[in-house]
């Protein structure tokens, strides 16, 4: 018996060893790659990135702020870190790695909205994530997976069903991943127009605005303040801003949209260093031009939108983000 | 609890090391205790229906030891028509009843006579059809005075529920099994080892290869009018991969802990894929349960005596009667006939014993005439899957039909299941068949062939624990035979 069980004991340790050391070349792989889907995370990763601004927030981010036009309009070197499909608790994750690991920016710019402030459900594109299994990522992701400790602890687990990024892992080692980078320092702007989706949902709910009678509104206040107390400890200028959305939109987000500008102003009045610039009321809000959908602006828009905003940071904050 | 949970792997090493180390002393306390280990594990699924096993329990525990005390045959046939109504009466009861009702109504409304009739909310329990059988073999072994009925009651419950084989097999006899609780267990090292080769073998078999393929499999099979001749071909391929890692896949986990425990079980798949004919498939393929319908059905009714005539009636009872075992479905009546009809000419040509003989005799690479056959015999098998795993015998109908009549090959690389994403999996099934092919004299996978060099061993069983890991679901896969 003895004998049985040291010999488990002995092939599950070596096995252990091997598949962490796998799992280490597979992260590292993934992490020298330079497909779209780890570009911006490895830049800032790696401290690549060391902006003077930088933006962070949903596909709401992504599609609105464009650095080139902040770069010429600031004289500043700024960054896109937004991301499709996550509110500002998942946020935390490439968050904590861009500002581990680049110079404190002058100014961080977070886009807030309804979508930002709910509560994250799931990991959307969960694969970005895997590369960067810290500690502390693990913790704040395995609120929104059930699986993350699991993936943390059991080497290459994370990588289940997952051989493309094993394969891309190894083309990186080789260079020959492909350049499918669609972005602009981490901007990705639409070329689209209107696309119509915003009516048939419109004929969907009937007259009757969104559903939003599962929000707890005072759990999404006190985590809010917490975002802001943990913000405020960066010691650097914080800049919340509402990004226009078409107004039709607004009116079917009703009650909630109206309580939780108010609930975003008010707290954010507590701290010296944050501020709040509202686009909802801008007459862009009007014109489906703009938009490509009710929620997103398309690169016309955006442009607009970016030099509005460039205006408005120089307008207030009165001095130089430049490092 | 399955195999592939979490749970298992907690509670595998949990009872293995309480069995060997606290309960060592006495078999009757390790007896006792694989009792409540097999209870906790059945009841993970669902507790109310332990009370079905403790019912068969009990009825032929009482009726072995019945038959111990009266000698007239008639009160000895009383008291197994006793035992074939409890264990018969209650998987009729929950597997059949609301086939049997929608039966009628169909074939009256054919007639004309429509009247309405509602069916039985009733949920199957797992494993039923296993559990049964096994304690009616104890029965009829008894009835036959094959086997001493047994007065320790500990052990013959341990016996209808030791959890191991308990849900999906293999199907013991009594006369194999039981006698293993009379007697205390040593622990043999060697035993077990190849108990955690089986173990590791069986993860391979149901998570890389059953798994993997049923994500296509579902795909096709739920949607096959969407798809061309050749992804029709292939999902049928690919099912009969499904159904043999799965099933192997628990066989193999079920005989490997087994041993962990100190206890055989009988091998329940032969390489069933390499067989040459029909007849040679079914002495390699479930074994458990075609030797249970050989000796308790088949062999009662005449066997291969008789006139041809009535060999042929016993091939299709013995068949179709298995088929309806799988389920209660039309479908696996098909696939019975379908196998049966299969099984004739080499019967009416009295070629039906003709390979009999291990596979070792074949030569590593096998020449043209044994390849042409053992695809033959695949391809038959593949075509009766398709009545098994379609949901009607319509949709299998349909199914064959499209392969015949769309046969638009071009569409193969383009169409949206065959994306790049599949490859992996034929190379998984390329690993199977050649460890299986290599290892084909062995009784058990994963055997001679890769323990010859130690290096080479282990470096196999890490790329089989390797690719286990990178196959796993988040959601773990039921096993196809829970539902039987």
């Amino acid at each position: 018996m003895k004998r049985f069980l040291l010999r488990i004991l002995k092939f599950s340790i070596i096995s252990y060893i091997l598949l962490w050391c796998m799992q280490l070349s597979v992260d590292y792989g993934l992490r020298q790659s330079k497909d779209a889907l780890y570009y911006d995370w490895n830049k800032a990763n790696d401290g690549d990135i060391n902006a003077d601004i930088v933006f962070f927030g949903s596909s709401r981010a992504l599609k609105h702020f464009d650095p080139k036009i902040f770069d010429t309009r600031l004289d500043v070197y700024s960054y896109n870190l937004g991301e499709n499909g996550v509110p500002f608790d998942i946020q935390t994750v490439k968050r904590n790695v861009y500002l581990n690991n680049n110079t404190l920016p002058k100014l961080l710019v977070f886009n807030v909205d309804l979508g930002s402030l709910a509560k994250g459900k799931e990991l959307f594109k969960k694969q970005q994530y895997l590369p960067f299994y810290t500690l502390g990522n693990a913790q704040c992701l395995s609120e929104f997976d059930d699986n993350i400790w699991l993936e943390y602890m059991m080497p290459m687990y994370k990588y289940r069903e997952n051989l493309d990024l094993i394969k891309m892992s190894f083309l990186a080692y080789l260079e020959t991943n492909k350049d499918n980078v669609q972005t602009y320092k981490g901007y990705h702007g639409s070329n689209q127009s209107w696309n119509g989706k915003f009516e048939e949902r419109k004929k969907i709910l009937n007259g009757k605005g969104f559903d939003y009678s599962h929000v707890d509104f005072k759990d999404r206040t006190l985590f809010f303040r917490n975002l802001l107390e943990e913000l405020n400890r960066y010691n650097t200028e914080v800049l919340f801003v509402w990004a226009p959305e078409y107004i039709e939109r607004q009116e079917l987000e009703g009650e909630l949209f109206v309580k939780a500008k108010k609930m975003v102003e008010e707290e954010i009045r507590r701290f010296e260093s944050v501020r709040f610039l509202d686009f909802t009321n801008d007459t862009i809000c009007n014109s489906k031009t703009y938009f490509y959908d009710s929620y997103h602006l398309n690169k016309n828009g955006a442009t607009i939108f970016s030099n509005q905003l460039a205006d408005s940071i120089t307008k207030y904050y009165k001095r130089e983000f430049k490092n | 609890m399955l195999f592939n949970s979490f749970d298992f792997l907690i509670f595998l090493p949990v009872v293995f090391l309480l069995y060997w180390f606290v309960f060592n002393f006495d078999r009757k306390y390790q007896n006792i205790f694989l009792v409540i280990a097999s209870y906790v594990f059945y009841g993970w699924w669902d507790w109310r229906f332990l009370g079905l096993i403790v019912l068969s329990s009990i009825v032929d525990y009482w009726i072995g030891i019945r038959m111990l005390k009266v000698s007239e045959k008639s009160k000895r046939k009383s008291l197994l028509i006793l035992s074939l109504l409890v264990n018969l009466g209650i998987l009729i009861y929950f597997k059949y009843a609301n086939f049997f009702i929608e039966s009628f109504v169909e074939a009256f409304t054919y007639f004309g006579i429509t009247f309405e009739a509602s069916t039985l909310q009733i949920i199957l329990p797992v494993g039923i059809s296993f559990y049964t059988f096994q304690t009616l073999s104890y029965t009829i072994d008894v009835y036959h005075k094959r086997l001493e009925p047994t007065k320790d009651v500990i052990s013959f419950f341990a016996y209808v529920s030791f959890f191991p084989q308990l849900v999906a097999g293999p199907i013991e006899r009594a006369k194999h099994l039981l006698p293993q609780f009379y007697v205390p267990r040593v622990f043999n090292y060697d035993i077990a080892v190849s108990g955690m080769r089986l173990i590791l073998w069986g993860f391979f078999q149901k998570v890389v290869i059953a798994d993997n393929c049923a994500r296509y499999v579902n795909d096709i099979f739920e949607n096959y009018g969407a798809y061309s001749s050749p992804v029709l071909v292939l999902g049928a391929i690919l099912f009969a991969f499904q159904i043999y890692g799965d099933f192997a896949g628990y066989s193999n986990i079920a005989i490997g802990v087994s041993r962990l425990f100190g206890f055989d079980l009988m091998q329940n798949f032969k390489y069933p894929y390499f067989s040459r004919d029909i007849a040679e498939f079914w002495r390699r393929w479930h074994i458990s349960l075609s030797t249970w319908f050989r000796d308790y059905l088949y062999i009662p009714l005449g066997g291969s005596k008789g006139s041809k005539w009535s060999q042929v009636r016993n091939v299709f009872i013995i068949f179709i009667v298995s088929g309806f075992w799988h389920g209660a479905n039309w479908t696996f009546i098909a696939w019975g006939a379908l196998n049966a009809l299969f099984f004739l000419p080499s019967l009416l040509l009295g070629k039906n014993r003709k390979y009999t003989l291990s596979l070792k005799e074949l030569r590593h690479i096998p020449n043209i005439k044994t390849l042409f056959f053992i695809f033959k015999t695949f391809t038959l098998t593949t075509l009766a899957w398709v009545f098994f795993r379609s949901n009607t015998i319509t949709d299998a109908v349909q199914y064959l039909k499209r392969i015949v009549v769309n046969d638009d090959y071009k569409t193969l690389s383009t169409n949206i299941t065959m994306d790049h994403s599949i490859w992996p999996l034929f190379a998984f099934i390329g690993i199977l068949i050649v460890v299986e092919w290599m290892n084909r004299d062995n009784d058990n996978v994963v055997g001679s062939y890769l323990l010859k060099k130690n290096y080479l061993r282990y470096s196999f069983y890490f790329l089989i624990v390797l690719l286990i890991i990178l196959n796993i679901n988040n959601e773990a896969n039921d096993f196809i035979y829970f539902q039987f």
